[in-house]
């Protein structure tokens, strides 16, 4: 009798067996914008020049070791990623009204966030996803054990934001549900709120007391603009139009390339009008606790490359620099694309891949284009669609198109 | 406005007592102050020491072509998965047969292994977990955040400084079947007292006859003998003689010097190997739930080390040094007390192995030692004995002996 004989084995994660089936495709010309990793004009991994000139002062700085840092992590990092975040002048932040832990990048600022709710938040234990949302969210909250429930978000027919849909789903919703948004970026349509929509999300929340939870995983790559890409989280906060408590999971995977090294924070703010020490300080030690008792304290390296980035104003203006390299090349990549299927004559409109943002293009391709996409043409894309567009470069933008150009047609044609 | 806040119902928790401890100690003005909390490696000059081998991986890590920060795999990487594996389970285990009954993944240090592994049990069913008193502080919140049931029996005798194995056995016997029994593979934190073989091969024996399931804690491995393989060997019986089933919580925390880049790993071994790729499923996926991948650049080193063989041996060589200055301090503890005829049996201090000692002292007398002497240890008196050397021994020891004389009213 074996005791381990009963477990079910699970399905892949979606988007890993898509890596691995592209891993195992020995065609030579194959293209992968499955995983939102970004990539140069080469196709390869590119590690920013902030980050190479934070390695080397790191490694050169005679206190550098290998030390367990705080539970609540590297404090210079914890401390800049908030001002990053907020900004250089934030009131929250000079208020007081803010608690902010080091995690393990975004995902594990979420998971910290619902286990953190889902046992002190006295409101409605429902959150609220996007239709369509990043594939890990729902996965995140109803292993916590809350209820998932979902808001529209991506109108298919329009290809635009469903603004309407939004803000009824919200009017909609018992006062004090959690809803979690997308700052910028939006993951996997790339289609964000313009500042006025924006607004009218924040009042509509603002009127029913709902909870909200900032995913902020792309700052900088929406627009290259740090500042332009925080407009929903800095007007929520220090123009106080929520009042309600907020929690951001922010994460340093993309904007700084640090994906594997877990670099992200989340940060409370209870409330936006007052602040209260004795509450803040209860708060960190619940999250302390949690920390703990799950992988005890954060990882190290990572977290003190980006407070070096962030604390150093030569390293943070070459790091300005990079984002803006990364947005301007995906931004490139959008507007060739778009533009080659416009020349092919490919059916349908294809202005939604430049008016999109950030690393992904919702490109409305039906499973049954994708699944082809893949087989005849060795191109990955997630089965929704969704491509990652750092993933195309002049190499290779050409093939995708003339792909997407004969699988459109192939499925046009057998309508007929 | 005045708005009432949603969390005002929160209460402010307790500081985990060894943060509470080092708090003290950096607060502390005193130019005489002493720190043997933290179990932490420190060099004889007192600051935390980087493994040679380590500073080597990082000079070559620095120079490699393709080094980066890229996303690895949910299982981790795989080379320091493979590395891992062969140190606890040797290099013959994972060719032999060309089976591997193994399921692993890469973990945020050992307190993320740990994690994983209950949350494996708890996944499987198995929710009685059974502790050794006294036990690493956190086992047991970290029980209670998965929803599992604590036991506890008493594992060390405090009164004569040794394990009380006779309760061990009966804890096993009376345990109800499918318990989670939570062992240290070497190295006990925070008594420094382990099973001797014959005591573990009983133990084992027991574990099959009554059908409980073992998480091994293993931060430890080197520090004991001084001796990666010999330190490890219990696994590689359980796993090939006894052939029971069992997860192990690996860390490279302490034997690599890693801490903060919280290098880990936890391994389940399936003994019918059907059924690994099910167990490999399941921690995937709920480290995916967390985690979602564990950080890269300590596995990196790690991988480094496990695939140079020139590298490999001066970080075992490493290892053993550092057991022996431990042995050594430890030696000198036991005769500066005995010199100076503290009263009281001090033997414990040189029969336990690893960083700590478990010197027996009362929290009052803990107390005393810092208020008075400016020396941190912890409240339960577990002593780290690398924050010893050869110029601050003497004043420990005094330090000790004026305590252990003065009248407590």
């Amino acid at each position: 009798m074996a005791p381990f004989a009963g477990i079910k084995e699970l399905p892949p994660d979606p988007l890993f067996g898509l890596k691995a089936r592209y891993n195992a495709d020995s065609r030579t010309n194959k293209v992968d914008l499955g995983i939102g990793a970004y990539r140069d004009n080469n196709g390869k991994p590119w590690i920013l020049p902030a980050v190479r000139q934070a390695e080397q002062k790191l490694i050169n700085s005679p206190d550098y070791n290998h030390e367990y840092l705080s539970i609540s992590g590297f404090a210079p990092f914890t401390e800049s990623a908030a001002k990053v975040i907020l900004g250089e002048n934030s009131l929250a932040i000079k208020d007081k009204k803010i608690v902010s832990q080091q995690s393990l990048s975004g995902t594990g600022a979420l998971h910290l966030a619902g286990v953190f709710i889902k046992e002190f938040y006295q409101g409605n234990h429902t959150i609220y996803l996007s239709q369509p949302t990043w594939a890990n969210h729902k996965q995140i909250f109803e292993y916590i054990g809350f209820k998932v429930a979902s808001y529209p978000y991506w109108n298919n027919d329009t290809k635009s934001l469903d603004l309407s849909g939004f803000l009824k789903a919200i009017s909609s919703a018992p006062d004090g549900s959690v809803f979690l948004l997308h700052a910028c970026a939006h993951n996997p349509t790339g289609l964000d709120p313009n500042q006025s929509q924006w607004d009218e999300i924040l009042a509509a929340l603002e009127k029913k007391k709902h909870f909200i939870i900032f995913d902020s995983a792309y700052q900088g790559f929406a627009s290259g603009d740090l500042e332009k890409d925080a407009y929903p989280i800095r007007k929520a906060i220090d123009s106080k139009v929520i009042t309600s408590p907020i929690i951001i999971c922010q994460s340093f995977a993309k904007n700084v390339g640090m994906y594997g090294e877990r670099v992200g924070a989340i940060h409370v703010i209870p409330s936006t009008v007052e602040s209260n020490d004795s509450l803040n300080r209860a708060i960190k030690s619940q999250l302390n606790r949690i920390i703990r008792s799950e992988l005890s304290n954060p990882p190290a390296y990572g977290s003190k490359i980006v407070a070096t980035i962030l604390n150093d104003p030569e390293l943070y203006s070459q790091w300005r620099k990079d984002l803006v390299t990364m947005s301007s090349r995906i931004g490139e990549m959008r507007n060739t694309l778009r533009s080659k299927l416009e020349s092919l004559g490919t059916p349908g409109t294809w202005n939604h891949i430049t008016e999109q943002t950030g690393m992904f293009s919702f490109t409305g391709l039906t499973p049954q284009m994708v699944e082809r996409l893949e087989k005849h043409h060795g191109i990955y894309l997630v089965s929704s669609g969704r491509a990652s567009v750092a993933g195309l470069n002049e190499h290779n933008v050409d093939q995708v198109a003339k792909a997407i150009d004969e699988v459109v047609r192939h499925f046009g044609k057998s309508k007929l | 406005m005045t708005v009432k806040s949603k969390f005002t119902h929160l209460t402010k928790e307790e500081p985990d007592p060894i943060i509470k401890t080092l708090t003290q100690y950096h607060q502390d003005q005193s130019p005489n102050k002493l720190d043997v909390s933290i179990g932490v490696y420190k060099s004889p000059d007192g600051l935390l020491y980087t493994f040679p081998s380590i500073i080597e991986a990082k000079e070559i890590y620095h120079n490699e072509k393709n080094y980066g920060h890229n996303y690895t795999t949910m299982s981790g990487i795989k080379e320091f998965i493979n590395g891992s594996q062969q140190l606890l389970f040797g290099k013959d285990v994972i060719t032999s047969d060309g089976e591997k009954k193994i399921a692993s993944i890469q973990t945020i240090a050992g307190t993320g292994a740990i994690h994983m592994g209950l949350l494996f049990f708890m996944e499987a069913g198995y929710k009685n977990f059974y502790l050794g008193l006294p036990s690493w502080s956190n086992y047991i919140p970290m029980i209670e955040t998965v929803g599992g049931k604590v036991n506890t029996y008493e594992y060390y005798n405090t009164a004569n400084g040794e394990i009380n194995f006779d309760t061990v056995k009966k804890t096993l016997i009376e345990a109800p079947k499918n318990s989670v029994f939570i062992f240290q593979t070497c190295c006990h934190n925070p008594t420094g007292a382990d099973f001797n073989n014959d005591q573990w091969i009983e133990v084992v024996k027991l574990i099959k006859q009554y059908d409980h399931l073992v998480l091994m804690d293993t931060a430890y491995l080197g520090f004991s003998s001084g001796d990666l393989i010999k330190d490890s060997w219990i696994l590689r019986y359980m796993y090939e003689e006894a052939e029971i089933e069992f997860v192990v919580a690996q860390s490279f925390s302490k034997n690599m010097g890693l801490y903060g880049e919280r290098l880990g790993a936890v391994h389940v071994i399936v003994q019918d190997e059907n059924y690994v790729d099910h167990a490999q499923s399941t921690l995937v996926a709920n480290f995916r739930h967390e985690c979602s991948f564990a950080p890269s650049f300590g596995a990196r080193l790690a991988q480094i080390i496990f695939e140079n063989d020139k590298l490999y041996q001066q970080w075992t060589k490493e290892v053993n040094q550092v057991t022996q200055r431990l042995q050594n301090l430890r030696q000198l503890v036991y005769q500066t007390l005995i010199k100076l005829e503290t009263p009281g049996n001090w033997k414990t201090v040189i029969q336990q192995k690893g960083l700590f000692w478990y010197s027996g002292l009362t929290p009052q007398q803990n107390d005393r030692l810092i208020s008075n002497h400016n020396v941190y240890s912890t409240s339960i008196g577990r002593v780290n004995i690398a924050g010893l050397n050869e110029q601050n021994v003497e004043y420990f020891c005094k330090a000790i002996d004026e305590v252990v004389r003065h009248n407590y009213e």
